[in-house]
């Protein structure tokens, strides 16, 4: 691009002429003094300041460090509580879906794993029920749950003698052993005894089959 | 480098520097003398980072630039010549000056464009130096100074 010429002159012929150079560079000197002076004071402040920040940075990580130690340590012994609580094969379930949904709860696995392993040696320890799915009995007795704390009225059917005999000790009794509650050990067993007598020397009907 | 050093090549271009700024206040010295220490100072304080020595000259010039705009940009900008001559006339520190005229002109122009315009025709930058100087690309540079001369030429009556 070239330059216009008249303008160039005109900017040439009009630059101006500076006669106070002197008190120019004097007013800078000063200036620079100032600035040199409020450097030298800035700088231990700001170097404090500076020392004063990483102090407390590390302050702030020792507690931090300590506070963790102290959460795992209550953590840990919070632990042995936990397992010794039971919860419900449904419950355990829904913790580990709980646990698979909430990403922040690493720290519960060995918890998870313990209450898991205990809930499936409970299952297997469970008395499996030793009535037949599809028994008469079955069929014929009432929806009810045998267990203690119920305080219900069982009414039984009315049926023949050996019926009575089957449905009373081969279906009734296993379902009150399986509640395995001790209140009612006692009784269970003087009617196991009962039954296993009345089937073995007197039950003519001992090998019809539930 | 050194305060001493600074010094050394402060005295030397000093005067083109404060012509520069003179130029970019449109004639006003006392203004353009505070801007050119200011600019001197920040110059001074960052002066350690400093690494181009060849360039200095260009470097202070670009200081002094932003240091310009920014003066600019907290002030409040005379958009018509009828101000501008009103302010000029009433500033004691531009009697000494002869050509108001060139300054009248040269405060119609948006800063950038005056920028381009003083660092072209007073200081004999080259475009390139002047797109270095005003961190903007050699284009806008050539637009600027082509809309700045028109409006020059046109307002001096060249």
């Amino acid at each position: 691009m070239k330059k216009d010429k008249a303008l160039e002159e005109l900017f040439l012929s009009q630059s101006p002429h500076f006669d106070d150079c002197a008190d120019f560079m004097a007013k800078l000197n000063k200036r620079l003094d100032a600035v040199e002076h409020t450097k030298q004071r800035q700088t231990p402040t700001s170097r404090r300041y500076k020392m004063a920040i990483v102090w407390y940075a590390a302050a702030a990580a020792v507690v931090g460090l300590l506070v963790v130690t102290a959460t795992m340590f209550v953590g840990n012994g919070d632990a042995g509580q936990h397992t010794a609580i039971t919860v419900p094969a449904s419950k355990g379930k829904h913790l580990a879906e709980k646990k698979a949904a909430v990403p922040h709860m690493e720290n519960t696995d060995s918890d998870l794993h313990r209450l898991t392993a205990r809930i499936e040696s409970a299952q297997k320890k469970q008395v499996p029920s030793p009535t037949p799915q599809k028994s008469i009995y079955t069929a014929m007795l009432p929806e009810v749950d045998f267990c203690p704390g119920d305080n219900k009225e069982v009414r039984l059917p009315q049926v023949s003698k050996e019926r009575s005999f089957n449905l009373v000790c081969k279906v009734v009794l296993p379902e009150i052993i399986a509640c395995a509650d001790s209140t009612i050990y006692q009784s269970t067993t003087e009617m196991m005894v009962a039954c296993d007598e009345i089937e073995y020397n007197d039950n003519p009907f001992k090998n019809v089959s539930l | 480098m050194t305060r001493e050093d600074f010094i050394m090549i402060v005295e030397r271009e000093q005067e083109s520097l404060r012509s520069f700024l003179l130029a970019l206040c449109c004639g006003n010295k006392s203004d353009a003398d505070d801007l050119a220490q200011d600019a001197l100072v920040k110059a001074f304080l960052s002066s350690a980072d400093y690494q181009d020595r060849g360039r200095f000259r260009s470097w202070l010039f670009k200081i002094a630039h932003n240091t310009f705009l920014n003066h600019k940009a907290s002030q409040r900008t005379t958009e018509s010549i009828d101000e501008a001559r009103a302010l000029v006339s009433s500033t004691a520190a531009d009697a000494p000056f002869e050509h108001q005229n060139l300054y009248l002109a040269l405060r119609t122009l948006p800063p950038k464009e005056r920028s381009a315009i003083t660092l072209f025709y007073l200081n004999e930058y080259s475009i390139k130096e002047i797109a270095t100087i005003t961190e903007t690309s050699e284009d806008a540079v050539k637009k600027q100074l082509s809309r700045g001369r028109d409006k020059l030429k046109e307002r001096l009556q060249l």
